[in-house]
């Protein structure tokens, strides 16, 4: 089973089951997984829990760019990062916590500048909204009630 | 059971999900700290009333620091401060894409203040508290920023106060820092302060140090120096202990910090000996000698956010020139004594 395999090449399991066969120098840019190889518990498949088969395909992606690409030209990798990390809202976080479960280093700097340049302008509510799972009506009543409270006579 | 499920558009349990998803990261704080760090400070500020977790994540003095280390700037403008002690005047000089406007001093307006030194932002004055019988000088670390200050828990009593034409003129005298009672001969103790000096770097850590100099004669002819070194962080002044050999013609009178040092200038040498004291070690205290060329000293200032405020004229010169600010002829700025960096 393993001979089938070349021998610097490890499989990673998503959390819904998919195998991805990846190199042994992509699969060590992450810290836990390269904690996992150094101390010999890895066997043939490594489970990626709370990554499902999507999030660690464009982890897998971007890690092989930066593992070609470190001889090239740091502006080209400048611009494939920032066309990697511009994705939408969902996939962005799914990505952040991935990349901060399997701490992978490059992948949590390039995320986390995104998102720093998309919030930088929003306002408060707006990041309440989106962080803390305030909705919008929420705050419009909250903010209804705290009006008719304040207005209301105390006689 | 098929009438309890709720169906839900599609919309909405996507939304769901992204709430999810930004709820993960919200409970992380170090993720959330990872994010924050990457903002300026006008969104940071803002920022601080989307919840109490975030408030106490951008309130935090580590993350202050972590903050200012990785949004390094270089400096964008200088005071110059005129030679005159009396009615100190302030020329703010800023460079090329300084967004700031000249601040205000108005808080040091009162007569008596006199501005001792400054570094990287805080400002040490000392400010006579004549509302007490006897005059009182009293020291002052402020932040001209935040208008916040703090005072000093040093050097009491000024021995000689005179009014001359109409403002005061302050001889400072020593008193209250901690002298070793064996050093002590009666009441002869001559006491000559010589400088105090306020070393702070916002990179290293946000407690600042001020270091105090002065030479006391223990007997007629035999001048001493001795230094004191407050430290912030406990509030507590501490003498460094030996007597400390320092070659003539050092003038500890003008210092500057830098680099974690203080550094004095020695009159001396042409190509100027400087004079440095580490701050932040003061378990192995020397004084090493550098010589720097102008050249050297030029570039150090470029290459590191500057601290250095006091440097021989041709270098300050240089300086400026690097900034496209060839208007300063050395005429002028020969009239100034030290810069404040903000």
């Amino acid at each position: 089973m393993s001979s089938s395999l070349e021998k610097n090449m490890l499989i990673l399991r998503s959390s819904d089951g998919e195998e991805f066969i990846v190199p042994e120098v992509v699969a060590v840019m992450s810290k836990a997984i390269k904690n996992m190889v150094e101390d010999e518990c890895a066997s043939n498949t490594i489970p990626v829990p709370n990554v499902d088969a999507n999030i660690l395909a464009m982890v897998i992606e971007f890690c092989k760019k930066h593992d070609e690409s470190e001889a090239e030209a740091a502006s080209d990798l400048k611009t494939f990062d920032s066309e990697f990390v511009n994705r939408g809202q969902e996939a962005l976080y799914d990505l952040i916590t991935a990349a901060n479960f399997r701490d992978v280093k490059e992948l949590l700097d390039a995320l986390c500048q995104n998102v720093a340049e998309m919030i930088k302008g929003k306002s408060v509510h707006h990041i309440r909204i989106q962080f803390l799972g305030y909705q919008l009506f929420e705050i419009l009543t909250s903010n209804f009630i705290w009006n008719i409270w304040c207005d209301r006579d105390f006689d | 059971m098929a009438h309890n499920t709720i169906t839900t558009p599609d919309s909405s349990s996507s939304y769901t999900e992204l709430r999810s998803a930004g709820n993960a990261i919200a409970e992380n704080s170090d993720l959330i700290t990872q994010i924050l760090v990457r903002l300026p400070v006008k969104p940071l500020t803002q920022f601080k009333s989307v919840s109490k977790q975030w408030l106490y994540l951008i309130s935090d003095s580590q993350f202050s620091l972590h903050h200012s280390r990785r949004n390094r700037k270089p400096i964008s403008a200088l005071f110059l401060l005129s030679l005159k002690k009396i009615n100190p005047e302030f020329s703010f000089l800023p460079f090329a894409d300084c967004s700031l406007g000249s601040p205000h001093f108005q808080f040091l307006a009162h007569p008596g203040t006199s501005i001792l030194h400054s570094c990287n932002g805080l400002l040490c004055f000392s400010k006579l508290d004549d509302t007490t019988e006897s005059s009182i000088l009293r020291y002052y670390v402020c932040n001209p920023t935040t208008k916040r200050s703090a005072r000093i828990p040093l050097l009491g009593l000024v021995h000689n106060c005179r009014i001359r034409r109409g403002y005061f003129r302050v001889d400072h005298k020593l008193c209250n820092v901690k002298i070793e009672e064996s050093t002590r001969p009666g009441n002869d103790l001559n006491i000559n302060l010589l400088g105090i000096y306020v070393a702070f770097d916002p990179l290293k850590s946000q407690n600042y140090r001020i270091v105090c100099v002065w030479e006391s004669n223990a007997d007629m002819f035999n001048y001493e120096i001795r230094i004191a070194v407050y430290r912030s962080e406990i509030g507590l002044w501490g003498e460094l202990m030996g007597a400390f050999t320092i070659p003539y013609a050092v003038c500890l009178n003008n210092g500057v910090f830098w680099n974690g040092k203080v550094h004095w200038i020695s009159s001396s040498d042409i190509h100027s000996m400087w004079l440095g004291m580490n701050v932040y070690n003061l378990s192995t205290t020397k004084f090493i000698a550098y010589h720097f060329d102008e050249r050297e000293m030029a570039y150090h200032c470029n290459a590191d956010r500057i601290s250095i405020v006091y440097v021989k004229i041709p270098a300050v010169t240089r300086l400026f020139l690097s900034h496209g600010l060839e208007a300063w002829s050395s005429c002028v700025l020969q009239q100034f004594s030290f810069f404040l960096v903000i």
